[in-house]
């Protein structure tokens, strides 16, 4: 007998891309037309193989088409068959459905996050031609910018079509007809309607005139549209009656717009006037822009950086070389989900490996199956079932209860989506249902019929490729199965030793989290924000008065225990930092004002959050609006600026040291609170007094008495006693 | 495998595989030579796309292999094809048809016709 060489293997080996039929008939022809070449038989190889390849791939094109009602007929009696089989176990089926159901429910729930945060584009043209620019300081990323700032951005950047500047806004409702409400505006420059592309539902949006010149005029959003005017489309030209004043409604957004957040009810302009744009250290305000067209993201950024440089020798004041100062340009989106992007990817990692446990299990339980039917098998067999048409069965009993296990995910799906809403950042546009995601749909039923189908042809191509008779003596058959199942459980258990040092970590920095005393009690505390219109409460007096009495109704009101008021409520992450001068302490970096977070409190604050004090005295009503200032400090900072830490008694001047204002005298050391986030570490605070700083954004706080029934309802109930018309 | 539809006209190397056997019996690299020459070297067939197309052919009934008594003395090794009654048909029909075709283009224009 002939040796076969190499090469006749070779040649062999690629024939077997023809149709079994096309090779009985043609099969050694076909290969004899390849003889082995004397030289280069490497190319020659890769020629016939290219060859072969592509031929089979056409004669089966061929076979397929001259013979599809042959083919579904073969189709439709494994599909009954496939039904039938599935049907007479039912419990292996309810279990392969469930293990897939669950693995497929956390993977599309996971998915559909993902996807409609990080795959998808905004709901704005061009999107990826968004982008957000920030200020860079040491310690800080993509801060907010002053309208100086901005003004010098736009008017000097060539890389930008157009740059918008954005802030939030608290817009009183008058209490005409329907309740006082509060509402969430938006002041924005006329570009930025521009910058994001997006044309008005109804009406128009604001001119670069009405910008200018402080037109009282306003954009609605189609939520507040609808929950308001019930989506009157005559609501153009109509008034919006706020407090004090009345703007004229010119205009009406289309739902998909939501920027900057999908809590946004109104835009009305910035009024930006040369000239008067406040100051350059008032660092308030947000900036996105438009990518001129041809210009890319780098080249904008490396523009921004000279502008930077230019303005930090205009005004070397305001930047110090110690400040880090700088500006930053990223994408729009990048700003958007940038935080979200990790912790997504991670989970999405997590939820797969979920899904590979899912598929091991539901292959061990298909080996099970396959060792019992390992008899059934042999027999059609022997009468004259063909491998391929055993493995395509087992494929649709696979594809069946992949299928079926995929349907009952994407329930489960939805359940969990649902459930994870929350905990996605108001400021990204998402479905609120994930099945209304025709991709996510796909995704589920995709992979549970994918993971079933492969799971199942495997496990078939194993028991089919054993010799019958083997089989029907029911021999090896299990020797066979130990092995694949033993494989199995190995990798089983491996992925879920990893998921579970991987979930081990994360329950960890849960706990630890959990363990981080905030140094203040969150338990039972009432809170509401209060804007005071500037119309009904003009001056210092008035709004003091008005923050005075609602702080002894709100002590009055049954089942309150301490009521008080800060400007900016603990662990939201929100920051506010102000600058001042401490007398006698020299800056390590000469020329860098020393800035620290600040707080105004009012009444009972520190009592009702827990927040101890450590040396001298709380705020007293002697500390009023003409008696000398006052100022109590965190333990951190009187460490910090006084280095045997003992503060009471010194004092600071607020702006810095050659400012007008009068010298504040510490009153007061209060313990270090996590004032900013759970994670971030206590930092230096200052705590002034109301009745010096009468600011008119406070959030009313109160402790309520756990045993008493009524809830966060006291707070508007005490509002209302001093001020029917005031929202809360 | 359905006969081939009258009306679908065969590719073009379907007919010049069948003209290469209207000669005679032959094998497979013979008809790629021969498909090859009467082309006058437009249409070469690689035998990996020749055996497919025999393939089909054979499915449609056109053309059969020759049985194995019926092959030259000292080629028994190789495999050789013949034309079938209605694969001869089918190609005079075709070749007919073509005919009429390439009269109508190659005869001289009428007068007027641009």
């Amino acid at each position: 007998m002939k040796v076969r060489s190499a090469w006749d293997r070779w040649v062999g080996l690629c024939v077997r891309a023809y149709p079994p039929q096309f090779r009985r008939r043609f099969g050694s022809d076909l290969a004899a037309q390849y003889p082995r070449p004397a030289r280069s038989a490497l190319r020659a190889g890769l020629r016939v193989t290219v060859d072969l390849v592509r031929g089979g791939i056409g004669a089966r094109i061929d076979d397929a088409r001259n013979r599809p009602a042959e083919r579904l007929d073969g189709l439709r009696t494994d599909a009954v068959h496939a039904v039938r089989s599935v049907r007479r176990r039912p419990l292996f089926a309810g279990m392969v459905v469930a293990t897939l159901a669950l693995a497929a429910g956390l993977n599309a729930a996971v998915f559909g996050i993902l996807d409609t945060t990080l795959l998808r584009p905004l709901p704005y043209p061009a999107d990826r031609d968004l982008v957000s620019i920030g200020n860079l300081w040491t310690g800080f990323t993509h801060a907010s910018v002053s309208l100086p700032e901005y003004v010098d951005y736009s008017s000097r950047a060539r890389s930008f079509a157009s740059m918008a500047v954005y802030s939030n806004a608290s817009i009183n409702l008058a209490a005409s007809g329907s309740a006082a409400e509060r509402v969430q505006g938006t002041r924005a420059t006329a570009s930025f309607f521009d910058v994001l592309g997006v044309a008005p539902l109804l009406g128009r949006t604001f001119t670069a005139d009405e910008d200018a010149t402080g037109a009282r005029v306003a954009v609605l959003s189609h939520a507040f549209w609808m929950r308001r005017y019930g989506g009157d489309p005559g609501i153009i030209g109509g008034t919006l009656e706020t407090d004090g004043a009345a703007e004229e409604i010119v205009g009406v957004m289309p739902a998909s717009f939501e920027c900057p957040s999908a809590l946004t009810d109104v835009w009305i302009p910035m009024n930006l006037v040369p000239g008067d744009a406040g100051g350059r250290g008032a660092h308030n305000r947000r900036v996105i822009a438009r990518l001129a067209p041809g210009v890319s993201l780098h080249q904008a950024q490396d523009e921004m950086r000279r502008i930077a440089s230019q303005l930090q020798q205009e005004y070397a004041d305001h930047y110090p070389s110690g400040s880090g100062w700088g500006i930053e340009v990223v994408p729009l989106r990048e700003r958007l989900v940038g935080d979200l992007r990790a912790p997504l990817q991670a989970l999405m990692i997590a939820v797969a490996f979920v899904l590979l446990i899912a598929c091991a299990n539901v292959a061990n339980l298909m080996v099970a199956r396959t060792t019992e039917r390992s008899r059934e098998i042999a027999t059609r067999t022997a009468f004259g079932a063909s491998r391929g048409r055993l493995v395509r069965q087992t494929l649709f009993e696979g594809l069946l209860t992949g299928a079926g296990g995929g349907l009952a995910g994407l329930l489960l799906a939805a359940a969990l989506f649902a459930a994870l809403q929350p905990w996605l950042p108001q400021d990204l546009p998402r479905p609120a249902n994930v099945l209304s995601d025709l991709r996510v749909i796909a995704f589920s039923i995709l992979v549970t019929a994918g993971a079933g189908a492969l799971t199942a042809a495997l496990t078939a191509m194993r028991a089919t490729r054993m010799p019958a008779v083997d089989a029907l003596k029911g021999a090896r058959a299990t020797a066979d199965a130990h092995r694949a199942r033993a494989l199995l459980t190995t990798a089983q258990v491996s992925l879920a030793v990893l998921l579970l040092v991987c979930a081990g970590f994360a329950l960890r920095s849960f706990v630890r989290l959990l363990a981080i005393d905030p140094g203040l009690r969150t338990d039972h505390v009432a809170t509401a924000r209060i804007t005071l219109s500037g119309a009904r409460y003009p001056d210092a007096a008035a709004r003091l008065a008005f923050f005075d009495r609602t702080q002894a109704a709100l002590a009055r009101q049954p089942g309150v225990l301490r009521a008080g008021a800060v400007s900016m409520l603990p662990l939201t992450g929100q920051t506010n930092d102000w600058t001042f001068g401490v007398e006698g302490y020299v800056p390590p970096v000469a020329g860098v004002p020393t800035t620290e977070q600040a707080r105004v409190v009012h009444g009972d604050y520190f009592g009702l959050m827990g927040i101890q004090l450590r040396a001298g005295r709380l705020f007293a009503p002697s500390d009023h609006a003409s008696a000398p200032r006052v100022v109590i400090v965190s333990e951190l900072l009187a460490r910090k600026y006084w280095r045997d830490g003992d503060a009471v008694g010194r004092r600071v001047r607020l702006w810095g040291l050659d400012s007008d204002e009068p010298w504040s005298t510490v009153v007061g050391v209060v313990a270090d609170i996590r004032h900013i986030t759970l994670e971030d570490a206590p930092v230096p605070f200052l705590y002034f007094p109301l009745a010096q700083w009468p600011s008119p954004n406070m959030t009313l706080v109160a402790r309520l008495d756990p045993a008493h029934a009524r809830g966060p309802q006291v707070i508007a109930d005490a509002v209302r006693t001093v001020d029917i018309q005031h929202p809360t | 495998m359905p006969p081939p539809d009258d009306r679908q006209p065969l590719r073009t190397t379907d007919l010049l595989v069948l003209a290469a056997l209207n000669d005679g019996p032959q094998h497979g690299y013979a008809l790629t030579q021969g498909v090859a020459d009467l082309s006058r070297g437009a249409v070469r067939i690689r035998p990996g796309d020749l055996y497919r197309v025999l393939y089909r052919m054979d499915g449609a009934g056109l053309i059969e292999p020759l049985p194995d008594d019926a092959r030259p003395e000292g080629d028994e090794r190789r495999t050789y094809y013949r034309i079938t009654p209605l694969g001869r048909r089918t190609a005079r029909d075709q070749a007919r048809m073509l005919a009429d075709v390439c009269a109508a283009m190659l005869a001289p224009r009428k007068q007027g016709a641009r």
